[in-house]
């Protein structure tokens, strides 16, 4: 248990930044763009949010922060 | 006359300080416990009005933000058991309001308690100091920078401390609540991206930032370590609610115990005291407690 414990606070540790800006701010991304601001085509702004969101988090993965 | 010297300093000797301060660390925190529980019960109560469309997401928002500024100080009142005052068969209260109250702002309870009570222990000490890095910023700015960040500098905190059990097992006990509480934000926000934005992560930061500025930045900014030295009072324009009188931060250093919402009152009676010991500000304490900031501009 204690293994797994380890394993995960690591894994948040080097990659929460990461999963945050995937799901939360792609999440947030996907929303405020199905009101359809660019007037994108379905299939391609489903994906897109989360692309976005998930590069937000590698920017400040390597940063090291967000702001 | 060397008699009435002694009298004099018998009658504000440390003892007879304690004394004093004793008679404001009695009185069950029924405000603290209200404010604590209410605004959580507010804020949940807003996903209900706002998802349904009964209220907007401005209003939820503003509603939310309100509750977050007020979510820390009750479960800071339960992480020193001023709710309990040492009854066992109490400690469910400081237990249900200390991490109840915390829901708001995203915090597990165990984690900062055992994070707050290293803070009383070695305050402004830059290792061994929890808020250390808050109280080192410059200006307002860095605070902000700092407490947007989240809490990853908890980490390097756990390293210095982890020989003492009882922290270890809190801050484990912390860190896998706090797991918890970023699924949860994680399931929110893909049901409700942005009901979860502005209904909780933009408030908890704000909040957070709120917190951080006003419990820890001004209180122990520019200040060294020791009793009468690590904490100060300190001014500002805005009545004394806005800051949940934290111009008064410094009695919380010296006596924990003290219910927070009796510590303008502690404070008066232990005016004496303080200014016998020298202890910058003290004179500026006035004689009777209003709606203002309780230490005069200079």
């Amino acid at each position: 248990m204690k293994i797994i414990i380890e394993f995960i606070s690591s894994h948040i540790t080097s990659w929460g930044m990461v999963w945050f800006g995937l799901i939360f701010w792609g999440s947030i991304i996907n929303e405020i763009t199905s009101f359809n601001f660019f007037n994108t085509t379905a299939s391609s702004f489903n994906l897109t949010p989360y692309i976005f969101g998930l590069s937000i988090g590698l920017i400040a993965k390597m940063r090291g922060r967000w702001v | 006359m060397n008699t009435n010297i002694s009298d004099l300093s018998e009658k504000l000797s440390l003892e007879k300080e304690r004394e004093v301060a004793r008679t404001f660390a009695k009185r069950f925190q029924w405000e603290m416990l209200t404010i604590g529980l209410g605004q959580a019960l507010v804020w949940l109560s807003m996903w209900y009005l706002v998802v349904n469309g009964h209220l907007s997401l401005f209003a939820g928002f503003v509603v939310s933000t309100f509750c977050a500024c007020l979510a820390y100080l009750p479960s800071h009142e339960a992480q020193h058991g001023n709710f309990s005052r040492g009854n066992k068969k109490l400690q469910w209260i400081d237990s249900l309001v200390g991490n109840v109250s915390l829901i708001t702002l995203m915090y597990p309870y165990p984690l900062m308690k055992v994070t707050h009570m290293k803070h009383h222990a070695y305050t402004n000490d830059s290792e061994k100091d929890i808020d250390y890095d808050i109280v080192s910023c410059k200006n307002p700015w860095e605070v902000f920078r700092y407490t947007s960040e989240g809490p990853k500098k908890y980490k390097s905190f756990y390293e210095v401390h982890k020989n003492d059990q009882n922290f270890a097992d809190k801050f484990e006990q912390g860190v896998l609540i706090s797991w918890m509480q970023t699924i949860a934000q994680f399931v929110l926000v893909v049901l409700f991206p942005l009901e979860t934005l502005f209904l909780w992560f933009l408030p908890r930061k704000i909040g957070t930032f709120y917190t951080a500025m006003f419990f820890s930045w001004y209180p122990h900014h520019g200040l060294g370590m020791g009793r009468y030295k690590d904490s100060k009072f300190w001014t500002i324009s805005l009545p004394r609610y806005f800051t949940h009188s934290m111009q008064l931060h410094f009695i919380h250093h010296l006596y924990p115990r003290i219910g927070h919402w009796d510590e303008p009152k502690a404070i008066i009676a232990l005016k004496p005291f303080l200014l016998e010991r020298g202890v910058p500000g003290a004179e500026e304490i006035p004689d009777q407690i209003n709606y203002r900031s309780l230490i005069k501009r200079s």
